[in-house]
């Protein structure tokens, strides 16, 4: 029941809330599989709320590498920042990212 | 003297090109390096941005060759500690220790805020950057930026992106007269006869972007602006010659004809 619930019908302009406090969907596990922009949402894993480039979000990541994959960037250029902390790229596997925390995503670009 | 071994010292390092280069602007990326062989520029701005999820990511760092000395700038700092942020991050990132610290709390006219770029001076030289600051040319400023610990100073000849030229020459002539610290003019410097105009009149290099990214041929700007610099500089080594208010013949007046 729930998990429909979670998929909007096309057009409706039913906005769903991430599930990451509702006690049914905790043990809900995401897979990465768009729908309409949501996801949909099998037995497992949490939803974390941080703030990505000044946006909450909610993410269903436990690292830093883990949220450059799920956002489907490339690492080379990308420059992390973690409640202002650089994180090193080397470091990324490692570093577990906590609901709460504040992300910056950054790239050099053309400027004078 | 000639302008071969006439090198820019500036934070331990050497340039013997006095054309600095932005990366802005440019219609391709592909662009900058063809631009920097051929205007021999040795060091080139770049800025650091939230990244655009939709946009297509392009490493800009990979169009610029590794001789090249990457000057990070702190562009859309507000305050002297965004600044610091800034330029912390980018040394983390591999950029080195050269910043330009661009503070602009001025939206419309985008003046430089000279008072929180001299704070940020302040604390990024003591934790061993080459700092660089964009300021409105001010000699009490320019001489607390020198004691700060700034390896130079950078004032505008005019607001960013104008091509308007050297409005603010005789401020920075004063900068230029007072300091000992390398004075570079930066913004405003829309043609390679202005920039010209600034290497003789003492500037020890001229950092140009949007006359060269946005001109038709960015390539061929590029070496017009380094010939314009060297020109501009072997002028001002040579010493230029005095004006004057009144006519002076240059050839004799006398002994001809009907003498």
């Amino acid at each position: 029941m729930n998990l429909i619930r979670l998929i909007p019908a096309k057009g409706s302009g039913q906005d769903i809330d991430y599930p990451g406090y509702s006690p049914i969907f905790l043990v809900c596990k995401p897979l990465a599989f768009p729908f309409e922009g949501k996801r949909l949402f099998f037995w497992g894993d949490e939803y974390m709320d941080i703030f990505v480039n000044g946006m909450q979000e909610a993410v269903p990541v436990r690292t830093i590498i883990e949220l450059v994959a799920h956002k489907g960037l490339e690492a080379d250029s990308l420059v992390v920042e973690l409640n202002q902390r650089i994180i090193k790229q080397e470091l990324w596997p490692e570093t577990r990212l906590q609901a709460g925390d504040k992300l910056e995503l950054l790239n050099f670009v053309g400027g004078g | 003297m000639t302008t071969d071994d006439d090198a820019l010292q500036l934070g331990g390092a050497r340039f013997t090109s006095r054309l600095f280069t932005g990366t802005g602007k440019f219609a391709a990326n592909a662009q900058i390096p063809k631009m920097l062989a051929a205007s021999g520029s040795q060091m080139i701005t770049v800025a650091l941005r939230r990244i655009d999820a939709l946009a297509k990511q392009e490493n800009i760092l990979e169009y610029i060759p590794k001789t090249v000395t990457l000057l990070p700038n702190t562009s859309g700092a507000r305050t002297a500690e965004q600044a610091v942020r800034i330029a912390r991050i980018a040394r983390e990132a591999g950029c080195g220790d050269f910043i330009k610290i661009e503070v602009i709390t001025d939206m419309k006219h985008l003046m430089p805020d000279n008072w929180e770029t001299l704070k940020a001076t302040e604390n990024l030289a003591k934790e061993g950057f080459v700092v660089l600051p964009y300021v409105l040319p001010d000699l009490p400023l320019a001489k607390r930026l020198e004691n700060a610990g700034a390896a130079a100073v950078m004032p505008l000849g005019a607001p960013i992106g104008t091509n308007r030229g050297l409005e603010t020459k005789p401020l920075i002539e004063l900068l230029i007269e007072n300091c000992t610290v390398p004075i570079v003019v930066d913004a405003g410097i829309g043609r390679p006869s202005q920039a010209a105009a600034a290497m003789e009149m003492g500037a020890d290099a001229v950092l140009v972007n949007t006359a060269i990214a946005t001109a038709a041929d960015p390539e061929t700007m590029g070496r017009a602006f380094d010939l314009a610099v060297k020109a501009g500089r072997m002028a001002y080594l040579a010493r230029l010659a005095e004006e004057s208010s009144l006519a002076r013949a240059s050839s004799p007046l006398t002994g001809f004809l009907d003498d």
